[in-house]
């Protein structure tokens, strides 16, 4: 099955030439929405002089040079936008990394040190409080780059608008001149999860960002000039980045951020930044309208007004159902429509979106027999149809993809799943057999895709490289099925698990194990599983106990596995397995099977001698 | 500021923004006794520097465990700051 849509919009060749040309079309830009309320804005004029003269510092004084790397540690602000266009400005290559948060600092240093020796960074560039705390990193890394605040970099550069004036025409004939091959340099390197194992550096180059950032804005109805943004989804996260930031910018729209961390800790102050910006266009990640419907407060719903969002998307992770309905139910009050959720589908690999679902229509929703899925046929059934029947309590969480309404305990003999839309504007999409044998429509068959928007490759990483993407096909690992022209995401084939919209790689958790007598990564499989309830997924453990090891000591060994996973990486596992000595599916080289184990789990194969449950 | 104010301030902080129903002692876990997750990490971290005016930071080699640390780690940072 193979699905291809229209062709591409005539685009900027670069992203500073998408600024640029921002900056002369009006007055809008960028807002900063603080927790309480307050709103800074610069205008992409503004922002456009005041990067340019911050450009002028790196490559006069910090000897820059076009394609060298500069890491950006900075969290949602305007120092953090000035920096990265000043960076691209400068023909340097932006790689944008996590701030570190409490209690994790350890694991913190050594993903951030993995990453920045991946990436080849020159410099880095952070926050006034955090050049302290980052220089355990600089020290660490093999080639040790500058480190500088973004603040101090901004008073060398003199903050006179008439100083940063003047270099706009400068420039700007090189812009008039439009070097040519300048779209194929690389323009981002991008980490899809914070892993301290191998991190994946995707390389991405103007061309690439650019035709999809522009597909995006072509699947938006009306006329782009009605539409403003809003988000607060971090900046080091590709869908923050290249969704909220490019597009506004390649849109000359109107963006609103607010920052991930007063999102965390204040979901209605995203409410109210949406309702005072009035913007109509905002990323949702399913988790996020869980945390909307779990955390706010009645009080904070007077003089909300939601109304003029007109397309939430959902992507990031597993979109479910169940969740939009409570979202819907908990904020119609104050003027949420249905129709505004718009499921997507992409990956870092391919720059961000690969799928949009129809912006004026409520997601379309398929009700399909879970038994023949599980054969990768697709069956719909009547939506109405409630039948269903008790099974293994084991098996109530569900195959990841999909969404179910079944209680606990009983499964439902059919599923629900949710279309992501069809392919972008020059973005290809094909479901493959295990032979490489393109599947048809209702067939289940693994995601891969073509298109200007697939990476350039991972940066400095050919091996990488090659088995990601071949003759131009993404491998995504992701499986789905087409029904109607329409895709649906059912499951993966690659191993990450996906916690509140992040990527995070099943190895780090079965290392975590190593600290435990008894208990060995190469005996233990850290597989995904749904959390229907908590609107996003949560990880099950699945662990062999040592041979000959008592019975009596297995709670405890269950428990001890729980402690040692929440030690060594912070994240809490919804359910520890202890299981018989070789009970874990291998390959013949040995390794375990992660995928079919998660299969026998879901399907109540295992025989469990001990457990340990989240509290 | 006394340790016991920075001790409530934090338990209010658990309570109110980060749905910690059980019991809060200097000595419980905040990930293995008070469930806090990722989120909820995040969640405390945030609220705890805008209550104090303050960034908490920490040493890798000291991360915060227990409520009785992010007491400490604010005692710490408001001597600094005086």
């Amino acid at each position: 099955m193979v699905q291809t849509s229209q062709a591409t919009l005539a685009v900027p060749a670069t992203l500073p030439e998408a600024l640029f040309q921002a900056g002369r079309h009006g007055r809008n830009g960028v807002h900063f929405f603080s927790r309480t309320g307050n709103v800074e804005t610069f205008s992409y004029g503004r922002l456009w002089n005041d990067a340019s003269a911050l450009a002028q510092v790196l490559t006069d004084q910090h000897n820059l040079r076009p394609g060298e790397t500069v890491a950006l540690i900075l969290s949602t602000s305007y120092d953090f936008v000035r920096a990265l266009f000043a960076v691209l400005i400068a023909r340097g290559v932006p790689t944008c990394l996590p701030t570190p948060r409490l209690g994790r600092m350890a694991d913190y240093h050594d993903a951030t040190v993995a990453m920045l020796n991946a990436a080849r960074a020159k410099l880095i560039l952070t926050e006034t409080n955090l050049v302290k705390n980052l220089g355990a990193v600089q020290a660490a890394l093999d080639v040790p780059p500058g480190l500088f605040a973004v603040p101090e970099l901004a008073a060398v550069a003199g903050e006179s608008a008439d100083a940063a004036a003047s270099r706009v025409e400068t420039i700007d004939a090189g812009f008039a001149e439009s070097p040519a091959g300048r779209e194929h340099e690389l323009a981002l390197i991008q980490f899809s999860s914070g892993t301290t194992v191998a991190p994946k550096p995707v390389a991405l180059t103007h061309k690439n960002i650019l035709s999809n950032v522009h597909a995006i804005l072509a699947s938006f109805p009306g006329d782009l000039r009605d539409h403003s943004g809003c988000s607060w989804l971090p900046l080091h996260h590709d869908m923050g980045l290249i969704g909220g930031l490019f597009a506004a910018v390649a849109a000359h729209g109107d963006m609103t951020f607010l920052r991930p961390e007063d999102f965390i800790a204040r979901p209605s102050a995203w409410l109210k930044a949406l309702s005072h910006s009035r913007a109509t266009i905002c990323p949702a990640p399913n988790f996020a309208l869980q945390i909307c419907v779990d955390r706010v407060r009645d009080d904070e719903l007077v003089g909300l007004d939601l109304s003029h969002w007109k397309i939430a998307l959902i992507g990031a992770e597993t979109v479910r159902e169940p969740t939009l309905r409570r979202f819907f139910d908990r904020f119609a009050g104050a003027g949420f429509r249905y129709e505004s959720f718009t499921p997507v589908y992409g990956l870092a690999e391919a720059t961000l979106a690969v799928t949009f679902s129809d912006a004026e229509q409520s997601p379309r929703r398929l009700r399909i027999e879970r038994e023949a899925l599980g054969r990768g046929v697709v069956c719909p059934v009547d939506m109405h149809s409630t039948i269903k029947m008790n099974v293994n309590a084991n098996a109530s969480t569900d195959d990841a993809g999909s969404v179910t309404s079944h209680a606990a305990g009983e499964q439902s003999f059919a599923i629900d799943v949710v279309s992501v839309g069809r392919p972008l504007d020059g973005i290809t999409v094909a479901l493959r057999d295990a032979s490489g044998a393109d599947v048809g429509e209702d067939r289940v068959g693994r995601i891969f895709v073509s298109g200007d928007s697939v990476m350039a490759g991972y940066f400095e990483r050919p091996d990488a490289t090659a088995r990601a993407i071949s003759n131009g096909w993404l491998d995504t690992g992701d499986l789905g099925f087409f029904h109607d022209g329409e895709l649906y995401i059912y499951g993966r084939e690659r191993d990450i698990i996906i916690l509140n919209g992040r990527n995070h790689d099943p190895q780090t958790i079965e290392f975590a194990l190593d600290v435990v007598p008894g208990l060995d990564h190469d005996r233990a499989a850290a597989v995904a599983v749904d959390d229907p309830a908590r609107g996003t997924e949560t990880f099950a453990v699945l662990v062999e106990k040592e041979k000959g090891q008592p019975p009596e000591t297995l709670e405890q060994l269950a428990q001890s596995a729980r402690e040692a996973i929440i030690a060594g990486t912070g994240l809490i596992p919804d359910r520890i397995l202890i299981l018989q000595t070789g009970r874990l599916p291998r390959t013949t080289s040995g390794k375990i099977k992660r995928g079919a184990s998660r299969a026998l789990l879901l399907a109540g194969e295992f025989e469990v001698l001990a457990e340990s449950q989240r509290a | 500021m006394e340790r016991q104010a920075i001790e409530a301030a934090v338990a209010e902080v658990l309570r109110e923004h980060c749905n910690v129903t059980k019991e809060i002692r200097a000595e419980s876990r905040l990930a293995e006794d008070l469930g806090l997750d990722s989120v909820g990490l995040l969640t405390m971290a945030v609220e705890v520097e805008n209550y104090f005016q303050t960034v908490l930071g920490e040493e890798p080699e000291h991360p915060p465990r227990t409520v009785a640390d992010v007491v400490g780690l604010i005692e710490q940072r408001l001597a600094e700051r005086n």
